[in-house]
């Protein structure tokens, strides 16, 4: 069968009320997501994947993939109404968005966010079903390959997760020694178990998520006074035909845009809009409008990052690496359902890969209508306080860990993952790598023992094919360009504290003098 | 006016002396775990007769943090550190509240078994909505117990997943 066969067949399967309804709550659970300032969408997936067991793989990713692109939506509306990004990505919504419900424009920004949203998620899809054969070429990929595009991909999240590559492969690390923990499954050695029964399978990979991700996020949130914010009124919603005009070339390129940046592993959520922004703003015949509530400066953005929302996922459905945290969740949920994604998931289980990809075709018809014309409904729940949101969550979260394996231990390594994420972000320790790493952990030992294995230990197997040699030097020279860059700004950072130390002395002999 | 924007939330924002403290007790901690998995990777054997045996990864892992836990060692004691924004540390309020919802939740884990999920969960939740998220006495109590007959709903009946009853038999028999 061709892929636009399996396409409908797929579409056959979304549409069973089960799986639309599913699709639905995915959708709605993304908005919310996105609607909440601090609770990100790796927060959010990782909190629903207790659930994704007895759901079945389909289903499973029906949702969590669902709450992923809904949550590219949602993060709109708080950026146009209150000022505040939902996400990361929509921070470049709140330069023109938020100007534009000042002007009593509101409305009209959020359906045209909405419109470019949907087009740009619609091209995404497209893009990803052009993609799907490509994976015929990664089918050849042994495990030299598999090594180096690990190794690729880990250095590309590194250096694009935070300023400081060092902290960011230190995360990466981390994340790989949770995973010796348990039996190695090629010597049967139990490694790292400290004599204790529930280390022997290995530390659940989902507890652990959720409390670098949900746990981590919620205290951040509960930590702090957050006053209740008040969103300005919206009247009318729909745009008028110069909106739709002038929006109509930025859509276009954003899709593009967003499209191509998702490709990359890192899926620079917030880099990708500003681009969009900055492209548009060099573009339009009237650039001074740009952060005055300039339509272009919404359209753009916003439907770069859902065109984004949806290509990031082909890394990981191709090639099965994962390109951000969000995705490593994801992945996480393809392998406790026994299902590997990436080449062989189109091979082995066709139906459940398009069905999930039909099912996105399905979800953002159904964020177009939850966003036009019940745009207001979402407005009135910015209304209920977050401490509120945050202590419900915090129960889900907990009640979801214990029924993992019905045991109050995944509880426990929840709640320590929680207290080291937390930790971490305090001293700004990037937590993307650290969740690639602990999915990838035993594809990457396998990749390289088998190779070395194979090779009677000869390390050369491991650039003896070009382009496993490719990827490697690409990591190597990604790593050294983002080192460059972080001894850099080290430079720059103190150059400024110390210009501002000497401009406060200056000030305060200043004042000495004049008394 | 009618077109404030939210009002920032109160933080404290850490100082660089703490910053920089709480680095370096990270990066030792990372040389010393990166040291430990030098020696059991040597421990658990790097080679087998024909292949990598299982102390390979963890031994190569842990040459690799080492390396790295070194250079941030020497980025802290040397003030090279980029600071990401501001990292803040939470009032007096904020610790209360972190400190009340980990207990919270230890307690659910540590009575789950023995007085049954309707029990714990409510009792932990009472204590998130009244006392972390501060709502209303009986306001919370009435979020308390819609919520968990929610997440029993949505456990027990939409998902069959099974949650525990008390081992109290007479709690049990009472179905909770």
């Amino acid at each position: 069968m061709d892929a636009w066969s399996w396409l409908l067949q797929g579409f056959a399967t979304v549409f069973q009320p089960e799986n639309l309804l599913l699709a639905l709550i995915g959708c709605v659970l993304g908005m919310l997501v996105g609607v909440l300032p601090g609770f990100g969408p790796a927060a959010a997936t990782s909190l629903l994947l207790p659930i994704t067991f007895t759901l079945g793989p389909t289903a499973a990713i029906i949702v969590l993939a669902a709450i992923f692109y809904g949550s590219a939506y949602g993060g709109t509306i708080t950026a146009v109404l209150l000022n505040v990004p939902g996400e990361a990505s929509s921070v470049a919504t709140t330069l023109d968005g938020y100007k534009m419900a000042r002007q009593g424009r509101g409305g009209q920004a959020l359906a045209i966010a909405a419109v470019g949203s949907f087009i740009g998620a619609l091209v995404g899809l497209l893009g990803f079903v052009l993609a799907v054969p490509l994976s015929q070429f990664a089918l050849a990929f042994g495990p030299p390959e598999f090594f180096a595009l690990t190794i690729f991909g880990l250095a590309l999240v590194a250096g694009l997760g935070g300023r400081s590559i060092v902290k960011a492969l230190i995360a990466g690390a981390i994340g790989l020694v949770v995973g010796f923990v348990g039996i190695d499954y090629i010597s049967g050695v139990p490694r790292y178990t400290f004599g204790m029964p529930e280390l022997l399978d290995g530390i659940n990979l989902i507890p652990v998520i959720m409390g670098l991700f949900g746990i981590s996020e919620l205290l951040v949130s509960i930590e702090r006074r957050s006053k209740s914010p008040q969103p300005i009124k919206v009247s009318t919603i729909w745009p008028t035909k110069t909106d739709f005009r002038r929006s109509a070339l930025p859509i276009a390129r954003g899709s593009i845009i967003g499209f191509f940046m998702g490709l990359l592993p890192g899926s620079p959520g917030a880099a990708t809009s500003f681009t969009s922004y900055v492209v548009e703003r060099k573009l339009s015949k009237h650039p001074e409008q740009f952060g005055k509530g300039a339509i272009e400066g919404v359209a753009g953005p916003e439907t770069a990052n859902n065109s984004l929302s949806i290509s990031g996922m082909i890394p990981l459905f191709t090639l099965g690496i994962p390109t951000s945290a969000t995705m490593a969740i994801m992945m996480g949920a393809f392998t406790v359902n026994g299902l590997i994604p990436g080449p062989l998931l189109f091979e082995d289980h066709p139906d459940v890969a398009w069905a999930i990809i039909a099912s996105m075709f399905v979800g953002n018809v159904i964020l177009l209508i939850l966003n036009l014309p019940l745009a207001k409904v979402w407005i009135a729940f910015l209304r209920i306080p977050y401490p509120m949101i945050f202590a419900f969550v915090l129960g889900f979260m907990v009640i979801g860990a214990y029924t993992i394996e019905n045991s109050a231990f995944n509880i426990y390594v929840m709640l320590i993952a929680g207290l080291i994420g937390y930790g971490l972000r305090k001293i700004d320790v990037p937590l993307a790598p650290i969740a690639l790493t602990i999915v990838l952990a035993p594809i990457m030992e396998q990749a390289l023992r088998t190779s070395l294995t194979i090779s009677r230990g000869d390390p050369s197997i491991l650039v003896r094919n070009p382009l496993t040699t490719v990827l490697l030097l690409a990591s190597l020279a990604a790593i050294a360009l983002f080192a460059w860059r972080g001894i850099r700004d080290t430079r720059r950072q103190s150059a400024s504290r110390r210009a501002a130390a000497a401009t406060i002395d200056r000030a305060i002999n200043h004042k000495e003098h004049a008394k | 006016m009618t077109y404030e924007t939210i009002p920032p939330d109160e933080t404290h924002p850490v100082s660089n002396r703490t910053y920089k403290l709480a680095n370096l007790a990270t990066a030792i901690a990372v040389t010393v775990i990166g040291i430990a998995l030098v020696f059991t990777g040597l421990g658990y054997g790097l080679w087998d007769t024909d292949r990598p045996g299982p102390g390979f990864f963890p031994f190569g892992v842990g040459v690799v943090l080492m390396l790295l836990g070194a250079i941030w060692i020497w980025q802290s004691a040397t003030n090279n550190l980029l600071r990401e924004g501001e990292s803040s540390t939470p009032d007096r309020r904020g610790w209360r509240h972190m400190v009340l919802a980990i207990a919270a939740i230890i307690f659910f884990a540590m009575t789950v078994e023995l007085l049954g999920f309707v029990i714990a969960f409510s009792a932990m939740l009472l204590v998130l909505f009244w006392l972390v998220a501060e709502l209303r006495w009986w306001r919370a109590i009435i979020a308390a117990t819609v919520m968990t007959a929610f997440v029993w709903v949505v456990f027990q009946v939409l998902l069959s997943v099974p949650l525990p009853t008390s081992s109290i038999i007479f709690l049990e028999s009472w179905g909770i």
